[in-house]
């Protein structure tokens, strides 16, 4: 401080002071002063304006200016710098004023003094540097006042802004749980939810639809009031399950109707955990109703077992068919090599003695030929139409088809000493049918029974004819042999004989079944080795639908 | 001395007629085929019995028994069937048609046929 000098700028228009205070400051100890002097407020003006100066050194009384309004303006031009005023003793009010307008000091010309006057400007500038300090606190601190101020303010603008997002968020929140509500509740499957104890507390409208209660019936009551009665313990345990966490995807559970009904519906449950996840505080389920769908998978599967069954039989039949074809032309190929045969050995049996060892030989060869002429006419036995008169069905009794066949087999019967009862309804209605093709039938059962008696003590044929439903029950038992359960699997295979090489071509229960069931009925059998055996065939008087396709199959095995 | 034609594709078949009616001391006369019969009456040959076979390859039996008819619509015609024949149906048609024949019901044995054509030939009284 000591060493910088100040600069005091003196505007005073009485050089006489003017001399006397720069001799003043001249003289002061301690202090350097650098003064300016200036005469008129214009130049001290000027002179402020160009700066360097540290004090200002007034006397209000000036050439161009007066009193206060010369303070003011020094003022106004350099509110930064000091300000003394030197006045007179007359105008001490005067410098009293400007003190309180913003001088740092006055001090009375008559009392100047060298020691004074520099202290007096010394302090004059402390106390201008200590008031600007003051100031800028001041100002500092209206600021910070300001500033918190706006803070609060604007804090509070911003409390309050999110009191009404929150409201606002608060009003969403109710309008996403309408809106869910809403939405859960029209949705179109069922949905159910329940609580840890199983009460049920939410129930939509779909789930009301399907189960026909109302929302208000369920809400409250335990889940388990939905389930059928028989599967409810099981279906309970199940849903307590869900309690501890497990949840189900894709899950058939039964509902029971208010009415009684029972619908099947594929489920999916979630759990709604706690906060913390610990627990479910909700089970939420929600369920496609697949009854129906359930029930056609049955239908098709029922379909389609059908299906499988018809194409196996359809099957069946086109092998019969083939076979038939087959053994048709191969019993024609074999006609009249057969026939010829006969003929050589006839032939031979004329010109050759009957002593003759060939003799008996040849006698074997007729009749092998003759055996093996019936096995070939057994075998076109249902695949012509006899003597070519009788293609068509004919509505006759089956009585009379029975009559002819007993006198057929009638020399048999007698020879072996079978006894024939035959029991023949007199409701028993007339059938439409292929007339040779019944009686070949009869026929071949009835030479079955026969057959099965040859070795048989008791010797009993029991036949039954009478109505059935709208059609005609025929049933042929003996009391021979019997088949047994594995064979009875088989008797309508072709080729499938038990009986001795040579006495049966297999062919004859095959055929049977064909004819049967090409007049739309049914032929069964029972038997018990040992006991007996009985067929019973069933035909309608009236032809089914697949009745055209059997004409068919009489006409079309005419080879 | 009777004259009896067989017309049959079978060699068996013609052997065996050679061979059954070879004491009934008629002549037998076979041919292996429609063609050849027809050509045997065409050239004058005098038959009092044909037998004919209604499954032949070329001209089949009843195509033969029409053409036959043309030459001679008296002589008598034993169709040789096994009636399960696919001819049969034109054999009816040609029956209705007026083509006047007969029917041996293959098989037959050596006594039926004897039986058969003597039958035709001397008349119901050589039963």
């Amino acid at each position: 401080m000591a060493n910088k000098p100040t600069n005091v700028l003196f505007i005073e228009d009485n050089p006489g002071d003017a001399r006397l205070v720069r001799e003043m400051l001249v003289e002061a100890e301690g202090a350097r002063f650098e003064l300016e002097c200036v005469d008129r407020l214009s130049a001290g003006l000027g002179r402020l304006a160009e700066g360097g100066i540290d004090c200002v050194l007034l006397d209000l009384t000036l050439p161009d200016s007066t009193e206060l309004d010369t303070f003011e303006r020094v003022q106004a031009q350099a509110p930064e710098i000091p300000i003394v005023i030197i006045s007179g003793l007359d105008d001490e009010a005067l410098a009293i004023e400007a003190v309180q307008k913003g001088a740092q000091d006055y001090l009375v010309k008559s009392y100047l003094g060298s020691y004074v006057l520099a202290r007096t400007i010394r302090y004059a500038i402390e106390r201008k540097r200590m008031e600007e300090e003051l100031e800028r606190y001041r100002g500092h601190l209206e600021e910070l006042v300001e500033q918190r101020t706006a803070e609060v303010l604007r804090t509070n603008i911003e409390l309050k802004a999110e009191i009404v997002e929150r409201k606002r968020a608060g009003e969403a929140l109710r309008e996403t749980a309408d809106y869910l509500d809403s939405l859960m509740s029209h949705a179109s499957s069922p949905i159910i939810v329940w609580d840890p104890k199983f009460m049920i507390t939410r129930f939509n409208h779909a789930f009301e639809l399907l189960s026909g209660y109302t929302a208000d019936e369920v809400i409250g009551q335990e889940v388990h009031i939905l389930f059928p009665a028989a599967s409810r313990d099981e279906l309970l345990s199940r849903i307590a399950r869900t309690a501890s966490g497990e949840y189900w995807k894709s899950v058939e559970i039964p509902i029971r109707r208010k009415d009684g009904d029972i619908r099947v519906i594929l489920w999916n449950s979630a759990n709604i955990r706690s906060k913390d996840g610990s627990l479910p505080v909700a089970i939420i389920a929600q369920g496609i109703d697949i009854t129906e769908r359930i029930r056609d998978a049955e239908k098709l599967k029922k379909a389609y077992a059908h299906l499988e069954n018809q194409s196996a039989i359809m099957a069946q039949q086109a092998k019969m068919s083939a076979i038939g074809t087959l053994v048709a032309g191969v019993a024609h190929e074999l006609n009249n090599p057969l026939m010829a045969m006969l003929h050589f050995a006839q032939y031979c049996l004329k010109h050759i003695a009957e002593d003759n060892r060939s003799y008996t030989v040849l006698q074997d060869i007729e009749h092998e030929a003759r055996r093996c002429i019936d096995v070939v006419k057994n075998l076109l036995t249902f695949s012509h139409s006899g003597d070519g008169k009788k293609e068509k069905y004919e509505l006759k009794n089956p009585a009379e088809i029975l009559a002819r066949v007993l006198t057929l087999l009638s020399y048999r019967i007698e020879k072996e000493g079978v006894s024939i009862t035959s029991h023949v309804d007199e409701e028993t209605p007339k059938l439409r049918m292929h007339v040779n093709a019944m009686q070949d039938v009869i026929l071949n059962l009835l030479a079955n029974a026969l057959d099965a008696l040859e070795e048989s003590k008791k010797k009993e044929v029991r036949i039954d004819v009478r109505p059935d439903g709208d059609g005609v029950l025929l049933s042929i038992a003996d009391s021979g042999i019997g088949i047994s359960p594995e064979a009875l699997g088989n008797i309508y295979d072709p080729f499938f004989t038990t009986k001795p090489v040579g006495r049966g071509t297999g062919l004859g229960l095959s055929l049977c079944q064909g004819v049967i069931h090409a007049h739309g009925g049914e032929i069964t059998c029972e038997s018990e080795p040992g006991k007996g055996t009985v067929f019973h065939m069933v035909i309608p008087t009236q032809r089914r639908k697949g009745a055209k396709r059997d004409e068919a199959h009489f006409s079309d095995r005419r080879r | 001395m009777k004259h009896i034609l067989v017309i049959d594709d079978d060699e068996a078949v013609r052997k065996l007629f050679l061979l059954s009616l070879e004491e009934t001391g008629y002549s037998v006369y076979t041919v292996s085929s429609g063609m050849e019969g027809i050509k045997a009456l065409k050239q004058g040959g005098q038959y009092d019995l044909i037998f004919l076979d209604l499954k032949m390859p070329g001209v089949d039996g009843v195509e033969t028994l029409r053409e036959l008819r043309k030459i001679d619509r008296d002589v008598p015609v034993y169709i040789i069937t096994a009636f399960h024949d696919e001819f049969f149906a034109q054999l009816k048609k040609a029956e209705e048609d007026g083509m006047d024949f007969d029917v041996l019901r293959k098989p037959f044995d050596r006594k039926q046929l004897i039986t058969a054509t003597t039958g035709i030939l001397e008349g119901p009284t050589s039963y």
